[in-house]
């Protein structure tokens, strides 16, 4: 009957991570169904991709908790607009977002940074004189307190372009906030324009600008990037202003999409940001899956040579913890890291200790001149409490580990306890079927 | 009746190994060691990684052989002097300088975009070096300017390069993640003692506490010696190093706790002895399959996980040495300090 049920369990458990090469969808009906989708999220340190976390910095205190969820949503917005797949924006205690972006190339990684992090998207900025040019460091050198110096979005008709580089006043001299619209129009050759239109406030301000700074040229700048910088040849009192000349209709359609969306109603404060290349990422899953698969073999050589035909029945058992593991992580979606394959890598081994624990004492049991029957049993019986209070003792740990830590360690603490669980299950049931059914009415075991 | 030979746990080769009796040898040289990893981590201290600092790490691979000077001269000579403030320039041994290169990673190369087709087979002789960039939390508070940029324009005065991973954290980041790691291993430990106190006896706990104590500092000793980073995998492997001493620790202290209802005549220490020698080959097997595990990720694991692995590894050697030649001789101790007159087979304790 045990065994049935044991078998059963087992079928269930492993069947999912045996869809990986979709073999078995025949026989699964419905069932399959839900695991049709499901393919193992890779986290950011094997994708590559951004990981960011930002304080919400409201004025005032009391408003931090619309602020954040008002941000969160404007936020949500732009990268959704930006056009990112499976991006996670997630709070974070009490005053902090984090946003993660797996799988996002280096180009998009600088763009979707400036996106996200101001607070004014668009603003317009007063270029020094003489401050553009190619040579950034030329530029640096003059930079005062008040200046930053900014490199110009690139231009999708002169993909060569030697990008020049701007020394602007760092305190805008006016910001998105001011507009009523933003709206894509077509210049004379059919090219993308954003026109902005500002409310009535902005443009009052806008024309007391644009008259003191007539002669000089004013930056429109998007996010950490400069689009333009016309020369200012006359007051502008119309309260319009065109943006054109660098960018492709989906970018124009991205940009206006955006600043349609809204400014942030506090400022973000940025506490981290850990950006990984994808090269990263793919050597360390192709290391870290080469070091399991080795492992792996190790450990069940060692078992087979060790404990000869028990062996064999624990390294089944292992067979079935792997499946087993893989399967529930797909099951509650949870994220493979690399410190999760390590953690993997450091079930295989933990795993079998369970096993060892019980054929020591089946060993011992038949040292005392007990039968094979009674050996596996009293075996059975009297390691259940020895590799439980072991067990416990790690499990512990991997749940102080999950409470205390983030991404990576998190990812460690799921795999470890996982396969704590699993590789219990296995050894105190599945090897026990096993051995009452090969040894079960034997007079000899190989152990 | 269970017959005599059986009784005693012997060893096919019919050897009774008598720990009680050698324990002071064992308690003075982790003694020693010890205090010399105390004196260590006092002198030197820890080297805490970002993580636990803030600041930023630029973590860059170039084409060709670069030297570490060459990439510092540029920075201090750089305009973006000031914006990075203190540097630290790092060179990443890769497989190769560390001896673990067994898949031939130097014939190698890497494809800047993430060549997709799996197995690289090109194996044109070129040659990188891989940099980590360091430079304090304080400076890259500002909003509105992103200094990478700046440091690539910068990077393409020397050749071409790739980028690896860039962190940035805050310096209050740092702080959260300090505080959080302490807590985590205290409450780590106050659940341990708590739940072997139910399970086995205070005094056990306490052995099991200072075995495990015993192996967090060693461990940390080691690193600090090395001038190894500290950061967070290191924490996690610490505390995973700790449930895996009590795992090896426990596995000891059952069979005590059952010799305890089994031979209650013995006298204690021969109990203790008989319990070790009973327990030595699940102990020695289950670190062997641990360590075949965590060696095959030392050693296949690459770079980034390297350190990680390396914790892993000493963690499981030494904490099966604890298990054996801690636990026990402090469980005997307390227990003659305790019982002054009860029976003993060693005189000298």
């Amino acid at each position: 009957m045990l065994i049935v049920v044991v078998a059963l369990v087992c079928a269930v458990a492993s069947a999912p991570s045996l869809r990986f090469p979709q073999l078995f969808t025949p026989f699964m009906g419905s069932y399959a169904d839900t695991y049709r989708d499901k393919k193992l999220t890779l986290g950011l340190d094997l994708q590559g991709g951004l990981d960011m976390v930002f304080r919400v910095k409201s004025k005032n205190p009391d408003n931090v908790k619309n602020d954040l969820v008002k941000a969160m949503e404007i936020l949500r917005n732009r990268i959704d607009l930006f056009g990112v797949a499976n991006s996670s924006i997630q709070q974070q205690g009490n005053d902090q977002i984090r946003i993660q972006i797996p799988g996002i190339g280096e180009k998009d990684q600088r763009r979707i940074k400036d996106i996200i992090k101001t607070t004014d998207l668009l603003t317009f900025k007063l270029l020094r004189p003489g401050g553009v040019s190619t040579n950034v460091f030329a530029l640096m050198g003059r930079k005062g307190e008040d200046d930053e110096v900014l490199q110009q979005v690139p231009d999708p008709k002169k993909p060569n372009q030697d990008l020049p580089w701007y020394l602007l006043k760092k305190e805008p001299e006016i910001g998105g906030d001011a507009l009523r619209h933003a709206r894509i129009s077509f210049g004379q050759m059919g090219e993308p324009e954003i026109s902005l239109e500002f409310n009535r406030k902005g443009a009052e301000k806008f024309a007391e600008i644009t008259k003191r700074l007539v002669g000089k040229r004013l930056a429109i700048v998007l996010g950490q990037k400069v689009y333009m910088a016309p020369s200012i040849k006359e007051p502008i009192t119309q309260g319009r202003a065109v943006i054109t000349g660098k960018f492709d209709i989906e970018e124009a359609k991205k940009i206006s999409a955006i600043l349609k969306a809204g400014a942030l109603p506090a400022p973000l404060q940025k506490l981290s940001e850990i950006t990984v290349g994808p090269t990263l990422g793919h050597d360390s899953i192709r290391k870290g899956v080469n070091a399991a698969l080795i492992g792996l073999i190790l450990v069940l050589v060692f078992m087979l040579v060790w404990y000869k035909g028990s062996g064999i029945m624990a390294d089944i058992a292992l067979f079935l913890d792997m499946l087993m593991m893989v399967s529930l992580l797909l099951f509650f979606g949870a994220t493979l890291t690399l410190p999760g394959i390590a953690g993997i890598i450091l079930t295989i081994g933990m795993a079998v200790d369970a096993n060892v624990i019980i054929f020591e004492r089946i060993r011992e049991e038949l040292r005392l001149g007990k039968t094979v029957r009674a050996s596996i049993d009293a075996g059975f019986d009297k390691a259940f409490v020895t590799i439980f209070d072991a067990n416990i003792t790690t499990l512990l740990t991997a749940i102080v580990l999950y409470i205390f830590g983030t991404g990576p360690v998190r990812g460690f603490a799921v795999t470890l306890s996982i396969g704590i669980a699993v590789s219990m299950f296995t050894a105190l049931f599945v090897v026990k079927v096993l051995m009452d059914i090969f040894y079960g009415s034997s007079k000899t075991i190989s152990i | 009746m269970a017959d005599k030979e059986s009784d005693k746990g012997k060893r096919p080769e019919g050897v009774l190994y008598d720990f009680i009796a050698k324990m002071n040898i064992g308690l003075t040289l982790s003694g020693i060691v010890i205090i010399c990893c105390i004196i260590a981590l006092s002198v030197k201290g820890l080297n805490y990684g970002i993580d636990f600092k803030g600041g930023s790490i630029f973590h860059y691979r170039f084409d060709g052989d670069i030297s570490e000077d060459k990439i510092r001269n540029l920075l201090k000579n750089s305009p973006l002097k000031k914006e990075l403030g203190e540097v630290v320039v790092q060179r990443v041994l890769s497989e190769v300088d560390l001896g673990i290169d067994l898949i031939g990673e130097k014939d190698k190369v890497e494809k800047a975009d993430g060549d997709k087709g799996g197995k690289d087979r090109s194996t044109a002789k070129k040659k990188t070096s891989t940099f980590i960039i360091h430079t304090e939390a304080s400076k890259e508070v500002s909003e509105s300017e992103d200094v990478e940029p700046k440091l690539q324009a910068l990077f393409q005065t020397i050749g071409k390069f790739q980028k690896l991973q860039r962190q940035f954290i805050g310096p209050t980041v740092g702080k959260t993640l300090q505080t959080n790691a302490l807590w985590a291993l205290i409450i780590a430990i106050i659940g341990i003692l708590l739940y072997i106190s139910v399970r086995f006896e205070f005094t056990y706990a306490v052995a099991a506490v200072v075995a495990l104590v015993h192996d967090s500092l060693i461990v940390l000793g080691l690193f600090c010696l090395m001038e190894k980073e500290i950061n967070i995998g290191i924490m996690a492997a610490l505390l995973t190093i700790i449930g895996y001493s009590l795992n090896d620790s426990i596995v000891v202290l059952d069979r005590i706790r059952e010799n305890n209802r089994l031979k209650g005549r013995m006298p204690f220490d021969a109990r203790v002895n008989l319990s070790l020698n009973q327990s030595l080959s699940r102990t020695i097997n289950t670190s062997v399959t641990t360590l075949l595990a965590v060696l095959s990720l030392l050693v296949l694991g690459g770079v980034v996980i390297y350190d990680f692995a390396l914790a892993m590894t000493i963690g499981v050697v030494v904490g099966t040495y604890s298990s054996i030649f801690i636990v026990s001789p402090i469980l005997v101790k307390w227990y003659y300090r305790d019982h002054p007159n009860a029976p003993r087979v060693n005189e000298s304790i």
